[in-house]
Order: structure tokens, then sequence, then C-alpha cells
């Protein structure tokens, strides 16, 4: 697929997403996402969560996400995963005595079974599934993210079984999921740093004060301009991540979108001034669902950490990134 | 592709010219061992990186992608791109000579006279000869554009008056690519021309200027009526800056590919030192920015390669790489402080010269400030 191709299909996906702003499992259903994420992860990962970014679609695909790499897992389309509650990327779930699982995590609403990634007695990793849960809905800073707590002890209904065999183990299986996971969140981040960039490069074009643009003063330059440069790198990261679709790619990719929209979090919450602080202004909800996503799968701590020991331990060589 | 000699069959892909590359440094392993460590004090250290740089010459690795006409070999240039990361990967010290060559050589190669560029650019690269670059002046760093080293013509070439400072190794240099002013004061950057001129011409003092790591790289040149022959000039009359641009490029592209191959190896050094005393976070930070830089500096090389334009981007290559060595070496001291600071094995010396040194990368090549306003203005169309 070349890129005049990928470009045709994130158009089609857009008027797709914004013909049905409410519902868009429905739009992408109607699509063929799922057939697209099957033939063309790439492809269909980096148009859809830019695009959630960028139009702050309600809810989450990153589930399709999560048990599409999955692989060798037969599991329902509307199933929903709980991952580990935001800030880490291990779970954080037990299985209990292999009939019950302590469910501990957020996940997205709905209605779909629940699929537990977790951890049994002896350390070892397990994906089970569960009946629906009760929801801890709670006041979330996002409320159109669909993410809720859920905190709750439940039977288990069965183990996923053929989950672990292209990996030889569940923790490398888990890896690979979590990596799937931050390769879209990096994209939605991506979407969502451009947007609060773009919004406050418009503005401080416009907006007159002391007789002179803002954007001709030296002072908010810099501060654009550093957002800019996170923004290159996270873009050229988060497709980076698909050249050797390692762990440590997915993780440098998460990593750079978070230093991007931190750093856009910052200075155009600045640059917008008064007008970027108040409810009318969409920036509030860019910057809400950016401090929803950033910690998911692990934040800027934990990716760092784990980048560290991964370069201690030889797995960061000089094929990542290649020339 | 077997381990040639000498270059028999050009590579015709990154890889293959990776491949080939490693099964010769395999084969040269005893011949190569003398450069596993570097040559003690400076002057010893560029005799061992002219040996080195002769046998890479010799067997055709650093001949790849420069024209025949100029004793290259043909190809891209993006195929030499891997020889300083293979170099770096097997053991050996960064053969930071090598940049001078990717900064000077491409401008040199595409805006010297035939007979010139044949004459000096297979000198350039096979060793024999060393170039420095006279661009900064007293009164005109950042803005370049306001240097005022003057040339003026008369029988047979340019007179040349005047000071350049900042110029790194002049005092080993055998010629200089040197910015002058042939247009009138206020010319600005329409009023310069580009010299290739021998650093052994009457006229020029070299004095070198101590930096604060206490090296002697840079030096300050005075020219009193130096005559520059008129064969020596770069491109057209009044037509520096786009000597100047070129030359800019070249440090932008493979010469920072280069140097954040050295910054991941001091990175690695930095993870081992101290039994581990950094923690896992800092160096999985300084890894995230150094990926950062080489994604960036990646972009820039394939684009040169190809002859594509890079325009205003390197800028955010440039801020890359100083934001990144400087973390890097902020971390050194917050981990190895004492050693910096009181320490005396050779580590220590490396990590005190290395941070001194990092300190000026946010201001030579162009000051962050102007890299940032480059960024606003050009990139995201901020109003001037």
């Amino acid at each position: 697929m070349d890129a005049e191709d990928v470009a045709q299909i994130a158009e089609s996906l857009r008027q797709a997403l914004s013909a049905q702003p409410e519902g868009t499992r429905r739009a992408l259903g109607e699509f063929g996402w799922r057939d697209l994420l099957a033939d063309e992860p790439k492809v269909a990962v980096s148009t859809l969560f830019t695009l959630s970014g960028e139009l702050l679609t309600p809810g989450s695909m990153v589930d399709a996400v999560l048990l599409h790499a999955a692989s060798g897992a037969s599991l329902a389309d509307d199933a929903r995963v709980v991952l580990p509650p935001p800030g880490r990327h291990v779970p954080l779930s037990r299985s209990v005595d292999g009939q019950t699982v302590a469910v501990e995590g957020v996940v997205q609403s709905g209605d779909g079974g629940i699929v537990v990634p977790c951890l049994d007695a002896r350390g070892e990793y397990a994906l089970v599934v569960c009946d629906p849960l009760r929801l801890r809905p709670g006041a979330p800073l996002d409320e159109t993210a669909g993410w809720a707590r859920v905190s709750a002890t439940a039977p288990i209904l069965s183990f996923v079984s053929d989950w672990t065999t292209p990996h030889g183990d569940g923790g490398a299986a888990w890896g690979d999921m979590v990596a799937a996971g931050r390769r879209a969140l990096a994209h939605e981040l991506v979407g969502i740093g451009s947007t609060m960039l773009s919004m406050t490069v418009e503005h401080v074009s416009e907006r007159v004060q002391f007789h002179r643009p803002l954007g001709s003063f030296q002072a908010v330059k810099h501060q654009l301009a550093d957002v800019h440069l996170w923004q290159e790198i996270a873009v050229l990261s988060a497709d980076a991540a698909w050249e050797d679709c390692s762990p440590q790619s997915a993780a440098l990719a998460k990593a750079a979108a978070i230093r991007f929209t931190r750093s856009a979090r910052a200075s155009c919450q600045q640059l917008l001034g008064g007008m970027g602080f108040t409810w009318e202004h969409d920036f509030h909800r860019y910057l809400r669902r950016a401090l929803t996503l950033e910690p998911l799968l692990g934040g800027a701590p934990d990716l760092h950490g784990e980048l560290g020991a991964a370069l201690r331990s030889g797995k960061v060589g000089q094929a990542l990134i290649a020339l | 592709m077997t381990a040639p000699a000498t270059m028999t069959t050009l590579p015709s892909t990154v890889e293959e010219s990776r491949t080939a590359f490693r099964a010769w440094l395999v084969e040269r392993h005893d011949e190569l061992e003398q450069f596993r460590h570097s040559g003690g004090d400076i002057t010893g250290v560029f005799v061992q990186l002219r040996l080195l740089q002769r046998m890479l010459f010799d067997a055709g690795w650093i001949r790849l992608g420069w024209p025949k006409s100029l004793g290259g070999l043909g190809g891209r240039p993006i195929l030499r791109s891997i020889v300083s990361e293979e170099l770096a990967m097997a053991g050996y010290p960064p053969p930071f000579s090598f940049a001078t060559q990717e900064v000077l050589g491409p401008a040199v190669a595409e805006f010297a006279r035939p007979d010139l560029g044949a004459v000096v650019l297979p000198r350039l690269l096979r060793g024999d000869e060393t170039w420095c670059q006279g661009f900064s002046e007293p009164g005109a760093g950042s803005d370049l554009a306001s240097l005022r080293l003057k040339a003026v013509a008369v029988d047979g070439g340019w007179r040349v008056s005047g000071e350049k400072i900042w110029t790194s190794w002049a005092q080993f240099a055998d010629r200089c690519v040197l910015l002058a002013r042939t247009g009138s004061p206020d010319s600005a950057h329409r009023g310069i021309s580009a010299f290739l001129l021998d650093m052994d011409t009457p006229g020029i003092e070299i004095s070198p200027l101590r930096s604060m790591n206490g090296d002697d790289e840079f030096c300050s040149l005075f020219f009193d009526d130096v005559l520059v022959p008129s064969d020596r000039l770069l491109g057209d009359v009044d037509g520096g800056w786009a000597v100047a641009m070129h030359v800019l490029a070249g440090e932008r592209g493979a010469a920072a590919w280069q140097r954040q191959i050295w910054l991941r190896t001091r990175l690695s050094d930095l993870a081992a030192a101290n039994d581990g005393a950094v923690s896992d976070g800092v160096i999985g930070e300084a890894l995230e920015l150094l990926m950062g830089l080489r994604l960036l500096s990646r972009r820039t090389v394939r684009a040169l390669s190809d002859d594509q334009p890079v325009g205003s981007t390197t800028s955010l290559d440039k801020l890359a790489m100083s934001t990144a060595e400087k973390f890097l070496f902020d971390s050194a001291l917050a981990a190895l402080g004492e050693d910096i600071v009181c320490g005396d094995s050779s580590e220590a010396e490396a990590w005190r010269n290395d941070y001194l040194y990092s300190r000026a990368s946010s201001i030579y090549g162009g000051a962050a400030e102007i890299q940032r306003n480059i960024i606003a203005e050009r990139l995201l169309g901020l109003p001037r």
C-alpha cells in the first residue's frame, strides 16, 4: 500500500467518523476497520488512532488492537481488556486458585465480555475471560474517553489457552500486547498534541497585543519551536515503531509521544492565555484526553526505566532505527 | 558479496555495504588492532587517523558515494554512512576527522572548478590532507551574514584581509574553505564569496585559542593581504552563501549522523560506569532523546544522499542534538560528579572533557536561539 492509498483511507475514515460523532464503533464496523486491522495493521492503527486524537472520538479501540496482538487467542470482537492501573504496564490483577480473579485496573465501559491479563500465585502470566463486571464509573477527568476503574473479584469463565503459543511464555505474549497498545496510543497522542499545536499557532498568529501579533514575540516563538521539535520526533518515532515492531521501539514511540503532549499541554495552555482556560475553548478537551492516555500502559517513568534496563541487557542494538 | 581486499563489486544497498564492511573488519582485524585505542596527544591522534583513513580509502569504503572524477567509486553517499557506525560497534574510537570530509567535501565537490576538485578531493579522502572551515568571525557568529573579512579582486586573483575565529584544528590544516566579503559592507549574504585557500600561503597567522575543556581545537586566523589565485573561487562571485548552506547541510547530515553514533557509545559507557550507578530511568530517558535525534538525522542523511532538499528542517536536528548531548553529560555529572570534579583516571578525564565540550553544543554551528527562530518562522510560519 503506497502513501496515496493510505491518505485515501485516512480521508474516508475521517468522513466516516465525522458522520457519526457519537457512534465510533458503528462507524468503524460499517467501514470494515477490523478487516483492515487484520490485513494492514500499520495502516489501520496509524490512521484511526491519529484521527481519534484529532477528533477526540468517544471511547477507545485500543482493545481491538490488544486482542489482535494476542495472536492465536480467539476472542469475541466486542471483548474488553482490563489494562493495568494508569502509570504501569505490569498487570495488577491476580488469579486466585484457578477459579476466580481479583481484577484491578481500568477498562472501557460497554457490554462485552472482559479479558483480564493477570498473574497467578507463581508469577506466571495468564489471560482469563470473565462476564461483564460492575464498574466504578466514578467521575473521570475525561468523561468521553470511556475508561473506568475496575476493582472486583469475579469467577473465571475460561483461560485463553492458545494465547502464549506463538511466544513461548506469557510475559513475552503480554509484552507484545503492550507494545501494540503503546504504538496505537503513540499515534493517538500525536493526533492530540498536533491539534493543540495547530490551534495555538493559529491563535498567536491572529491575536494582537501591544500592536503586534503574539507570534512575533521571540518568547512565544521559542516555546512553540520546542513543541514542534517534540512533535516531529513523536511523529517519526510512532512511524518507526512499525519497522521492527519490537517492545523497545514501541516504548520509544510512546515516550516520545508523551514528551510531545507534555510540552504541548504546558506551552499551548500558556500561549492560549485566558481564552484557553475557558470551558468554551476546545483546549481543555484535548488536555483531558492527553492526561488520560499518557499513563496508560506505562507513563514516562515506567517507559524510561524499561528502556534503560533494555539497553543494559543489550536489547537495543544499532539495528534499531537503521539507516 | 564476499569481503573484497579492494572494492571490486560496488554495494548497491546500505545492507550490502554494511555486510561487506563487517566482513572486511573481521578479515583485517590484526591490521586494525593499532586503531583500537586513540593515539595519546593530539598530534598522535592525527597521525593515527590519517593511517586509518588511508586504509579505508585503499579498500574503497570511504570512496563510496563520491563521483569517479573526484577519486570516488560512484553510487549513493549513504553507502558510506555505515562506516563510522560499524567501526564504533566493533569498538574502535570515533574517527572524528571523517566529519571534516563530510562537512567540507561535498561543498567543494559541488562548487570547485572541475580540475581543482579532481586534484584536492582525492587528497582529502585519502587522508593526505586535512582541511579547516573559515566561517565565523569575532563580529559574526550566529549572524554569519554580517562577516567582514574582505576579498578584493586583483590581477590573477583576490587579496584577502581580516580575521576568522573558532576554526577547528587550523594548525593541522592544509587548506581552508573561506568565506569572504566581496560585495559592499552592507551586502549581507548577497555579497559573500567562498574560496579554497592553501594554508601555507604567506600572510596567514594562526593562533590557537584554548577552550574551556583545555583543548587547542579552535584557532584564530589573521589574514594580512593574502593572495588567493582566481581558480580557487568556489561557485560564483558573491555566490558564497550557497556554498555555506551546502557546508551546513553536510554538517547537519553525515557529520551529525556520526556524532549521534559517538553519543550512543558514551551512553553505553555511562550505563556501565561506576557499577551501574546511573538509574535505568535516566539511561532510558537519554536513550529516548538520542533515538529522537537519530530519527531526525536519518531523515536528513537519506534526503541528502538522494539529492532531496532538506531546507530548514535541519534546525530540528541541531536543536535535538544539543538537547540530547547536554542531557547525557548532565546525567554523567549527576552520577559521576565526584570523579568529574576530583578524579585523575583517564575515564574521569574523558567525562570531564565531554561534559565541558557539551556546554558548547547549543552554541556552535548556529546557537539554539537561532534554530528556534528558524523553526518558528520557517516551519511553523509564525510572523517575523
